[in-house]
């Protein structure tokens, strides 16, 4: 297929940069666009740049950072996903620093799958000390013998977004490589034109060589680009000292529209599901209606359309896919048109909330010491002092406290569902994929190179990837389920040649998620008669995010606990594993968004205890003298005076805090102001962020990031809950699994980010959400005077509740009056904007939409005929009319 | 279930299209015209992902099946919307820096349109009420913020 035949818009697929070795670049650069000559430099693995000759055949492509145009254009390559996350800004945004270029000539491609793209590392003993790796001087980088680079094992190569670890994980390597490139053109301007300058009289000025005596022009980038590809510098050459230093940023640290916007505005945008190829057929899957289950046999499929079998990454036959050569709907249709039997695994219907509960509580309860082998770990590694002999033992002035809290498994809801396209070669041999995947490369995850490679048989230069734009990842696109699936599609005998655009309806991407895991906790911990904690117990069940089984300690199943700045007298981790096989993996912030809810909470309640301010009484556990517990004890005195913490709130409301450290050492800590209960239904009215990710590169990513963490993370808590009966997933779309509306969003969300120090990166991404839950219901329970320890917050469906009114709703229509459960009914009359419940005879309902003399909600399972009552703070109104419920 | 071939006027255009008589409008508009830009989210008119205006009125197109819409109905699409992104609400979008993941945005800009249309000065609360579009990024300060800037712009 050429390069026309693709979906292209501005900074959207990069295909110009993917798959491409030197001699395809060249030929490219040379033809040019619209004929106009264009020469590029290129710094990548193996290329002439790092004084090797370009290897091929060695698997993988190679790494094409950057492009310069005679014309001073500069395309630079974003090697990540961009998620909504901003990195395809940031990421270039660095590199542009430190090449010293204009950034108004700077466009962005993204990238496809290669090792030149994993996130590197600088090689750190051994042969080759200083140099870099995947960018290294024995030629690409071969993630099959991964320690030819010197006496360290370097892993495997991970070409992944995740771990809020893109602009952190990339910084050195793009600074280091921008610096590489502005010496290669400094030193090609020495002989520019016959001249003869040495370094010191030159300098760079927005990507124009100048002379540093006058300010004179030498030469452009652009003119340098061709002399510049034939300089060697070798990476031990490029010291830190010359990198551009924090001071003198022109473009790191300054407010940066985002490439990937403008074509989110007007459609133009291709994620995964817009994929658009000549003669591509559409296909939509059937997976197991309940956990573990395979199928035991397919019916016919409706006539003119294809049905292929699904394999997961274990050889089991875990549902069908049916392919329609015109839409998605079709696709859709035919697949829901074609019968499957399935059959249980043993486990399936043990896979149940209620079955689960039980399980947990019994975990909790149980002695750790008497469980079975390999159930059980304590955290080596953060325990310290002897936290069950302090327990056991209580002196004057000293008092035990424990809780349990507990948080269940939640969804990612990427907005995009789950999709991939892919093109199989007629002969099998190569491979064409178009995904939304958050990992590209990775053997061990796998990737989604990797996945193809392993079901094709090929090796990873027959694998051409195009990461499209991803509607949402949240974690859940760092698996490649969906690019597995359509790989199977598209290899059916009867289909390969044919590209094929494999999609997931909404309850299919609902009832094969990988959840985040469901977790509770037992603290125990005494407080000294000096007001601090003596002794913290934690006993964590559940929380793993892998399915694996395991024979160590789950970090992320207990991380923000372990990983909590605090010190106390004696600690003590201990982790159970609760070995539930519903399917688990990390949703943003891991472990840190259920711990910091748990240990948060449980810090106000001890302070409460004692009747001490919840900021102080963290602060006082905080060691000054450390550099991470000095930054949070300025997190929380910045917090403190931002937030009004010492004034009084308004009149029905009242502030909780909470701080975590996570992703790289970022410092968070919020204060959220609310009012109401979780069972009348509460408001959120202001949020105070103060965060300290050491230092940041697009302060507007920053701030977009910190609301989009807080508001996800507090619809979340406030709805969000995942359940299964008998095998079967529950809630299977937005009419019962409830997202946060701008109706609930907070009124106010403040950030206020401190940098404290200009040499290190901390996370964005994620250490915005684990601070809200707990900053919410610390709030609520200091206004309520009731603890809320079992997520989510909301016990009733009323919530948020608006201003009170002083006028009873009323209702003159319902419409229509009769129809089946799920139908969207609406009421007409007054005050339906305040509305806050609607019932059906007993049955709750949700409400779809609502205005003051409008509101529209969906009939409930299990309703049965009756009138229609509306309820809001002044009063309650019914219909005259029975709504009678009919059959499907 | 059978096909129909009709003609859909969209953004000024007219297509003739053949589809099944129930497909709803988001899939003839997406994979048989390929206007990728009206997004699919949940099916069930849940999420307004998919809106679309409809003779200037909002319709969430993944339950509009194509029996049920007027005959030489004006469909405006968000590839529709403006020539290079001119639209107030367009730019007032990229000047607040809207967007995160983007998925949810075309209907997000579309319900806008609509609201300012009916609405030239809401309020927050008129804003609130009438943007129930899921977005799951949490966009919806800047959403609030590039309304209020597309009001006050002329």
């Amino acid at each position: 297929m050429s390069l026309t035949d693709r979906p292209t818009t501005p900074h959207s697929t990069g295909s110009e940069a993917i798959g491409m070795d030197r001699r395809s670049f060249l030929t490219r650069t040379t033809l040019g666009v619209g004929g106009a000559l264009v020469m590029g430099i290129e710094l990548a693995p193996g290329s002439p740049l790092s004084g090797v000759a370009a290897a091929s055949g060695t698997g993988g492509s190679i790494g094409v950072y950057v492009t310069i145009g005679a014309d001073e254009s500069v395309t630079l390559v974003c090697p990540g996903a961009e998620m909504g996350q901003g990195i395809s800004t940031a990421l270039p945004m660095i590199l542009a620093e430190h090449l010293m270029i204009d950034w108004s000539k700077v466009s962005m491609v993204l990238a496809g799958a290669g090792n030149g793209y994993a996130r590197p590392k600088k090689v750190t003993s051994g042969d080759h000390v200083g140099t870099w790796y995947p960018h290294t001087e024995t030629g690409i980088w071969d993630p099959s013998a991964n320690d030819k680079n010197g006496t360290t094992a370097l892993g495997t190569a991970s070409q992944s977004s995740g771990g809020s670890n893109s602009v952190r994980g990339y910084h050195d390597y793009l600074a280091h490589m921008g610096t590489k490139i502005r010496l290669q053109m400094l030193t090609a301007a020495q002989t520019y034109g016959g001249a003869s300058y040495a370094l010191s009289d030159l300098k760079v000025v927005d990507g124009v060589v100048q002379r540093t005596s006058d300010s004179g022009t030498v030469a452009t980038y652009g003119e340098l680009a061709s002399a510049a590809a034939l300089v060697t510098i070798a990476d031990t050459d490029v010291a830190t000292s010359m990198w551009v230093q924090p001071a003198n940023y022109k473009i790191v640290g300054t407010r940066k529209q985002r490439f990937d916007i403008p074509a989110k505005v007007d459609g133009s945008a291709v994620f995964g599901l817009d994929v658009r190829l000549p003669g591509m057929k559409y296909a939509a899957v059937k997976l197991s209606p309940k956990i573990g289950q395979t199928v035991a046999s397919v019916g016919t499929p409706p006539a003119g359309t294809t049905v292929v079998e699904l394999f997961d990454d274990l050889g089991a036959k875990v549902g069908i896919a049916v392919v329609h050569p015109r839409s998605g709907w079709d696709a859709m249709r035919a697949v829901a048109a074609t019968s499957v039997t399935w059959t249980d695994a043993a486990y399936t219907s043990q896979m149940d909330t209620a079955l689960l509960k039980t399980k947990f509580a019994t975990l909790l309860a149980a002695d750790f010491a008497t469980l079975p082998a390999g159930q059980g770990y304590a955290d080596t590694t953060n325990n310290y002092g002897d936290a069950a002999a302090s327990l056991a033992s209580v002196g004057a002035g000293e008092t035990l406290h424990n809780a349990t809290y507990t948080a269940p498994y939640v969804n990612h809801v990427t907005m995009e569902p789950m999709n991939a396209t892919v093109l199989v070669a007629a002969d099998g041999s190569t491979c064409e994929v178009w995904a939304p995947s958050q990992t590209q490369v990775s053997a061990t995850s796998p990737g989604a190179r990797e996945t193809a490679m392993g079901i094709l048989g090929i090796t990873a230069d027959k694998v051409t990837m195009h990461t499209t734009y991803l509607g949402g990842g949240f974690g859940r696109r760092l698996k490649n389920d969906y690019v597995r699936y359509a790989v199977h599609v598209a290899n059916h005998p009867s289909l390969r040649g044919t590209p094929v655009k494999v999609m997931w309806s909404r309850p299919e991407d609902f009832t094969h998620d990988f959840h985040r895991p469901a977790a509770a906790v037992r603290f125990d911990a005494k407080l000294g008669a000096d007001n601090k904690i003596a002794a913290l117990k934690a006993k964590v069940v559940g929380g793993r995010t892998s399915n694996a089984a395991v024979t160590k300690l789950s970090t992320s199943a207990v991380d923000g606990i372990s990983t909590a700045l605090y010190g106390f007298g004696n600690k003590l981790v201990q982790w159970v594993d609760d070995q539930a096989q519903v399917p688990v993996a990390s949703w943003r912030s891991v472990g840190n968004s259920q711990n910091c809810f748990f240990i948060e909470s449980f810090m106000d309640e001890l302070a409460a205890a004692r009747s001490i301010d919840p900021i102080t009484f963290r602060i006082n556990h905080l060691d000054g003298s450390t550099t991470n517990g000095a930054r949070a004890i300025a997190v929380l005195n910045r917090l403190r005076t931002e937030s009004g913490w010492d004034t009084a709130p308004a009149a029905g409301r009242q502030r909780g805090v909470a701080l975590s450290m996570s992703f790289g050492d970022t410092v968070c800590a919020q204060v959220a102001e609310v009012s109401g209960t979780p069972t009348s239904g509460f408001k959120v009215w202001k949020v105070t962020v103060v965060i300290d990710p050491f230092s940041i590169v697009n302060p507007d990513t920053v701030e977009a990031q910190i609301q989009s963490a807080v508001i996800q993370g507090l619809g979340t808590a406030m709805y969000n809950s995942q359940t299964m009966s008998a095998g079967t997933i529950q809630k299977r779309n937005f009419d019962t699994y409830k997202m946060i509306r701008m109706i609930e969003t907070p009124v106010e969300i403040r950030t206020i980010v401190i940098q404290s120090d200009q040499t290190k990166k901390g996370g964005i991404g994620e250490p915005g959400l684990p601070p809200i839950a707990p900053a919410v219901s610390n709030a609520l329970a200091r206004l309520n005077g009731t603890r809320f320890r079992d997520l989510p917050l909301t016990t009733s469906t009323v919530v948020n509740p608006p201003p009170p009114t002083s006028s009873k709703p009323t209702i003159t229509t319902i419409e229509p009056t009769k129809g089946p459960v799920g139908t969207v009914v609406t009421v007409k009359g007054t005050n339906l904007g305040t509305v806050t419940l609607v019932k059906l005879g007993t049955a709750t309902c949700t409400i779809k939409e609502k205005a003051a003399s409008q509101l529209t909600f969906w009939v409930p399972a299990g309703a049965a005929s009756a009138k229609v009552t509306v309820t809001n703070p002044a009063g309650s109104a019914t219909s005259s009319t029975t709504f009678t419920v009919t059959k499907r | 279930m059978a096909d129909i071939t009709t003609t859909l006027k969209v953004n000024g255009v007219n297509h003739t299209v053949t589809c099944d008589s129930a497909t709803p409008l988001l899939w003839v508009l997406r994979d048989i015209i390929g206007l990728t830009g009206t997004k699919f989210g949940c099916g069930i008119e849940a999420c307004s992902a998919c809106t679309v205006l409809i003779n200037g009125t909002p319709e969430k197109a993944c339950d509009e099946d194509m029996a049920e819409i007027p005959a030489g109905a004006n469909i405006t699409t968000i590839e529709g919307l403006s020539a290079n992104r001119t639209h107030k609400v367009q730019q007032a979008w990229i000047a607040e820096q809207v967007p995160q993941c983007g998925w949810c945005q075309s209907g997000a800009i579309l319900r806008a349109v609509s609201l300012l249309n009916s609405t030239p000065n809401p309020t927050d609360a008129q804003i609130d009420s009438a943007i129930a579009n899921i977005c799951a990024c949490g966009t919806y300060p800047r959403m609030r913020a590039a309304i209020h800037r597309a009001a006050g712009m002329a």
